[in-house]
């Protein structure tokens, strides 16, 4: 009796396994119409995180109601990281996302994702350590965009997220200063959390960006030793959809891409920098529960490159060593990666293959079309 | 007659002995069949694609990823031995302080109604209180470091440790308590003499149980901030989207949870030798 009992159990084990799916495609990625009849607006679900580049062009578009215009539905989700962000895709929470470099390559290698567009050019990117500490001593020894040398560097406590921007950064840094992960001890923790424990007194060096960045940089006693500018090493804030997706749904993905050009050249107009201020301190708010004064939400914004319609144009453009402005901007990336060790030059082929600009062409074309811009 | 009855005896306990150590024996290739069962049907669902694959690696790929990560540091930056030495040092360090803070607390709430009355509520308080809802004031009162990992392992582990203690403790046999009365014992003697060695199994229970939670907790911990670790290593597997090395992380958190179990059983072995075995008939 006991053997049937437990050959049963075991059997049903196995059943309900099988009862889980088995198809690799996990979610149905066919966008769905709200509404009725010929106005329906198509819904996108869409998500970005807590950075000028991957934030404020969605508050944007939804506030200006630029999507809506193009007859989409966009619902977005906010993730406070790239690796959160690109688990919640396969499950279906978002179907385009605004994301960083670093966490858009491990989606084309890990989650089966394409980068199709670009956002502004974060220059955020940057290092604090207490006024006190050596390597503010030290000054401006002719490292690129740091202070101090390998000497000084060596040994210290550096919180940072581990696989994200912040992280390249430190990898570069240390790769110019000609140290290795070996020489410093990496505390991995999350941007909020790694900000805390900084100003509680723990660490030595702290990785940030953005609005935490302006945090600490308000604060009396912690100086800025190193900027991702200075290195001239900004990355773009990349937009990217799951493969099966995109092969099936791409009118919306293009009118998406349309509204999106539309968003970030408005952004790219210094005009306009108040009012996307005011809307980068209304997104943190509301999505991060992050309280930032307007100031702060500026001197975010001025540090973003926006680019102009040129610039998206020659995105597409294809060069003489065979590939698009797209596929060559995203391969400076990845080379960062290869630099500090955490990509391999293997695979290189493969991301860029996934580095797909056929539907920002026809985005920037429906662009100029309904911008009668020739 | 004496000569054979202690020949009988000696007989009977050679045969006693043989019966338990065989049947060890017997248990020990059921605990190895159920484990192997369960990567057999981790592979035939695997191979047989009977759930989503994308994301689940075949037990081959990890137990090869497991062994690959003893001599190559990508992609988190350690080995796979630094790593469970240091996870082990935070794990041991918080579940020994949790052992000293919550045996002793255990024994007199359970002994000492005065004792009890004054600290349970306190306790009841805290005891729903998950071990990530610390990280932050922890952060503040111990920084980053090992006290810090430690602190969160404290927490996740010392709640059952006092629990079965004080379990262990009140169901003292009252007429063992009733005879050392008679015998003059004075309370404290009582406590000492009769309610300590009776918790004892109980302790132990609630040792094992907490060495299982301080091991399923190190992840929480080396979230608050971590280097090296086990838990660090999953959270670098999350990062870079490697599966194979999360499902690596999580066997060997397992496999270090059931030794470290079993390095208590063993200390129990020692320490309850006065208890008899059970065994079936």
């Amino acid at each position: 009796m006991k053997k049937i009992l437990t050959f049963v159990l075991l059997a049903s084990v196995v059943m309900s396994l099988t009862g889980c799916g088995g198809t690799d495609t996990a979610t149905d990625t066919t966008t769905p119409q709200s509404g009725s009849g010929s106005n329906a607006l198509t819904k996108v679900l869409t998500s970005g995180q807590n950075v000028v580049q991957t934030s404020v062009p969605l508050v944007a578009g939804d506030a200006m109601g630029t999507w809506k215009e193009l007859g989409l539905e966009v619902e977005k989700t906010s993730y406070v990281s790239g690796p959160p962000q690109l688990e919640a895709n396969p499950s279906g929470d978002w179907n385009i996302g605004w994301i960083g470099a670093t966490a858009a390559i491990t989606g084309i290698l890990k989650y089966d994702m394409n980068v199709i567009g670009l956002s502004g050019y974060d220059y955020s990117n940057v290092a604090f350590a207490r006024e006190d500490s050596d390597i503010v001593k030290a000054g401006d020894k002719g490292v690129a965009g740091t202070l101090g040398t390998a000497e000084e560097w060596r040994g210290k406590k550096i919180i940072v997220g581990v696989g994200t921007v912040n992280y390249a950064d430190l990898m570069l840094t240390l790769k110019e200063l000609g140290l290795s992960a070996n020489d410093v001890t990496i505390i991995n923790m999350d941007i909020s959390t790694g900000m805390q424990a900084f100003l509680s007194g723990s660490g030595d060096i702290w990785f940030g960006s953005s609005t935490y960045a302006i945090q600490v940089a308000a604060k009396p006693g912690y100086k800025t030793i190193h900027t991702m500018q200075g290195m001239d090493a900004g990355m773009a804030g990349n937009i990217i959809a799951n493969r099966d997706y995109l092969s099936k749904n791409e009118d919306a993905v293009v009118k998406y891409l349309e509204g999106s050009i539309e968003v970030l050249l408005w952004l790219n107009d210094e005009n306009n920098a108040n009012q996307a201020a005011d809307w980068f301190v209304q997104g943190m708010k509301q999505d991060f529960g992050v309280e930032m004064t307007k100031i702060d939400a500026l001197d975010n914004i001025k540090q973003t490159g926006f680019k102009d319609l040129k610039f998206y144009e020659s995105l597409c453009e294809e060069g003489s060593d065979g590939l698009t402005g797209l596929q060559r901007e995203f391969k400076k990336f990845y080379e960062y990666h290869v630099i500090i060790g955490s990509q391999k030059e293997e695979n290189m082929q493969k991301v860029l293959d996934a580095v797909d600009c056929t539907y920002l062409k026809k985005a920037i074309e429906l662009y100029k079309k309904d911008h009668n811009i020739s | 007659m004496t000569n054979d009855s202690e020949l009988l005896r000696q007989q009977a306990r050679q045969q006693e002995l043989k019966y338990i150590k065989n049947n060890k024996r017997k248990m020990m290739i059921f605990s190895i069949l159920s484990i192997t069962a369960l990567l057999l049907i981790w592979h035939f669902v695997v191979t047989f694609r009977l759930v989503n694959t994308r994301f689940l690696e075949s037990p081959v790929t990890v137990i090869n990823t497991i062994i690959t990560k003893f001599t190559d540091i990508n992609p988190d930056g350690g080995y796979l031995h630094q790593h469970i030495i240091e996870s082990a040092k935070v794990v041991w360090v918080g579940f020994l302080v949790g052992s000293l803070v919550g045996i002793p607390l255990g024994l007199f709430m359970g002994w000492y109604r005065i004792f009890d009355h004054l600290i349970r509520p306190l306790f009841e308080m805290v005891r729903p209180i998950p071990a990530l809802a610390w990280i932050p004031i922890v952060l503040l009162f111990l920084g980053i470091g090992v006290a810090a990992r430690s602190a969160i392992i404290f927490f996740g582990s010392f709640v059952g440790i006092v629990l079965n203690t004080y379990v262990g403790v009140r169901q003292t046999n009252q007429v063992l308590i009733n005879v050392a009365k008679t015998c003059g014992a004075s309370n404290f003697e009582i406590f000492y003499k009769i309610g300590i060695p009776s918790a004892m199994p109980m302790i132990f229970t609630g040792l094992k149980t907490a060495m299982g939670a301080a091991w399923a907790t190190v992840v929480a911990a080396e979230m608050l901030s971590a280097s090296k670790g086990l838990g660090y290593m999953i959270q670098m597997g999350r990062m870079y989207g490697e599966v194979s090395l999360i499902l690596a992380g999580i066997i060997v958190i397992g496999i270090f949870g059931l030794i470290s179990s079993w390095m208590i059983g063993c200390l129990e072995d020692i320490v309850l030798k006065w208890r008899p075995k059970n065994h079936e008939n």
